[in-house]
């Protein structure tokens, strides 16, 4: 029972943080109708501005933090502006989505040489320290992946739902010929999207590299590919199933690698693929994913 | 160019479009809509009127659509070179064909979305103002749009325009799918937005609703001003009696005009 209970919250947290990533490809579906593919590298990009800030240059966590944020931010508007819209003005989405994994590969074999053998830790304020409650123990950095990651959900779903920008979103990614003759800026919105997926995949790659992980090395870049099948389980256009998604891609991960031992049948590391399998079985029942609405809209 | 009274608020000269390489949707079209006046824009489906209003509100290139030579001045400016949102900002703002509310975004949320292209930014009251006007998306407020009838969907998209507070109206076949009770509803609205001081450009199928709101009309034919003149000659007008006031009764229209319309049978 213990196990369990602890494998939960565990699974939780890295639920919320594969929610932050699968976020952003959302947000960017939403508002470009362009898949995100190069979301792991801006994670791994940003991730890596923070962790040489700090172990290679000195700097204080929370001096890294706003800069590696800035910096995946910044780089994915470049993305945006520089190279996705000019697919947009062609309406081209499927070619922008797959420019997006040759950019993904480029991006990720830099920061790959970068990184090269090290293992770099960002210093960050959870250090290694295990809470204790119900009889499980918990490494501190999990419970704060949790709170700050679904804090950060709460306040998305908030800034979407609420804002004049969210609904100006919103109604991009409804009609976007429509959202223009209401004089919505189709670029802003866009490079806005991308600006905040760089942002929120920084958040969680801070999160996986943290304790009980040993930092940041190029196999992080694995764990947050995660994301994409976590966005499509819930459905790519909306944001509610990708922290749905995200939970379901999470726990499945923790349970199918605590309870190893009773599925040794499907031989080891199983739970790499588990979200992929997940995804599949979630596409044959409900193409559109479990929230999305593409499909059942009603014209 | 700075803006004199005497010139038209809008000006179309010599209009020519094309989509893709082959497609000419439009020819030498020169349409002039005056200082708060009301002109109507005719013609079947396919003529060119929606491809008009496009090449207005600069959103011709969704549709691989191009100007191929003319101009459009809005108060004495050049604006075919500006994009969507500066036009919509300066003034021009269009009510899509088939109304094109954001189906998934509560009444409040449509109209917030069409504050985006009010030049003066978010002031106080202006949804209030639309509500007046509109007293039932008043009471649906927090309802999803989709699931407003046809009616109300027009009123939304109407009252989403007007958050921008335009001064050149731009609508598409407002009286679409509409029964004639509703299509008349909407004449009264049009009317009292004009009154308070909006001018418009209508585009219309149904010519009686079209010919009894304007002061001025064109008839388009296969992408060319085929008459012109002011509507209440083109009332009488045999042609556009013949073609568009349902002279003849294969005419599929002829089932959505209003009662007044249908020579005189209730």
């Amino acid at each position: 029972m213990a196990q369990l209970l602890s494998m939960l919250v565990e699974g939780a947290s890295l639920g919320a943080v594969y929610a932050l990533v699968a976020l952003g490809i959302v947000v960017i579906y939403k508002s470009s109708s362009v898949v995100n593919f190069a979301q792991p590298s801006l994670l791994m990009f940003g991730t890596y501005v923070v962790a040489s800030a700090t172990s290679l240059h000195g700097l204080s966590f929370w001096v890294a933090l706003p800069l590696g944020v800035a910096a995946a931010a910044i780089l994915a508007v470049l993305i945006d502006r520089l190279l996705v819209s000019r697919f947009r003005k062609t309406n081209a989405v499927v070619a922008a989505s797959i420019m997006t994994i040759g950019l993904d590969v480029v991006l990720l074999t830099e920061t790959d040489r970068r990184i090269g053998s090290q293992i770099l830790t960002t210093d960050d304020p959870w250090g290694n320290d295990v809470v204790r409650f119900l009889g499980i123990g918990v490494a501190e950095a999990r419970i704060a992946a949790l709170v700050v990651g679904a804090l950060l959900l709460v306040l998305f779903q908030l800034w979407l739902h609420r804002s004049d920008f969210g609904v100006a979103m919103r109604a991009t990614a409804e009609d976007p010929e429509t959202a223009s003759l209401m004089g919505i800026r189709l670029g802003r919105v866009s490079a806005t999207a991308w600006a905040v997926a760089g942002a929120l995949a920084v958040c969680a790659g801070l999160f996986i590299v943290a304790y009980p992980s040993p930092g940041l090395d190029t196999s992080v870049e694995a764990v947050a590919l995660r994301a994409l099948p976590a966005a499509i389980i819930g459905g790519l256009d909306s944001t509610t199933g990708a922290i749905a998604g995200g939970l379901m891609v999470g726990l499945s991960e923790v349970l199918v690698r605590g309870y190893g031992e009773h599925l040794a049948f499907l031989g080891q590391g199983f739970e790499e693929a588990a979200p992929y399998v997940l995804m599949l079985v979630v596409l044959l029942v409900r193409p559109a994913g479990l929230f999305g609405i593409r499909e059942a809209v009603r014209v | 160019m700075t803006e004199r009274e005497s010139d038209p608020l809008l000006s179309v000269r010599n209009l020519g479009v094309r989509y893709g390489d082959a497609v000419t949707a439009l020819r030498d079209v020169s349409v002039d809509v005056p200082q708060g006046g009301i002109v109507a824009v005719l013609g079947s489906n396919g003529a060119g009127k929606s491809t008009l209003l496009r090449a207005i509100s600069g959103v011709l290139t969704g549709q691989a659509g191009r100007m191929t030579g003319g101009e459009i001045r809005f108060a004495g400016a050049r604006i075919d070179g500006l994009g969507a949102e500066r036009r919509v900002k300066s003034g021009i703002v269009q009510v899509p064909e088939g109304r094109r509310v954001f189906a998934h975004l509560t009444v409040e949320e449509n109209l917030r979305a069409g504050r985006y292209g009010n030049a003066k930014g978010k002031r106080p009251g202006d949804l209030e103002r639309v509500y007046e006007l509109f007293p039932v998306l008043g009471e649906r407020r927090k309802q999803t749009a989709g699931l407003l009838s046809g009616g109300e969907q027009q009123m939304l998209a109407i009252g989403r325009a007007l958050m921008a507070e335009p001064r050149l109206l731009l609508l598409d076949e407002p009286s679409l799918g509409l029964a004639p009770k509703i299509i008349d509803r909407i004449v009264d609205l049009l009317r009292e937005i004009h009154r308070q001081g909006t001018a418009m450009l209508v585009v219309e199928q149904n010519a009686a609703v079209a010919l009894e709101l304007a002061g001025h009309a064109y008839v388009l034919a296969v992408g060319e001003v085929a008459i012109e003149g002011p509507a209440e000659r083109l009332r009488g007008d045999d042609r556009v009696r013949r073609l568009y006031l349902g002279g003849e009764p294969d005419e599929e229209s002829a089932a959505t005009l209003p009662g007044d319309a249908r020579g005189g049978t209730p």
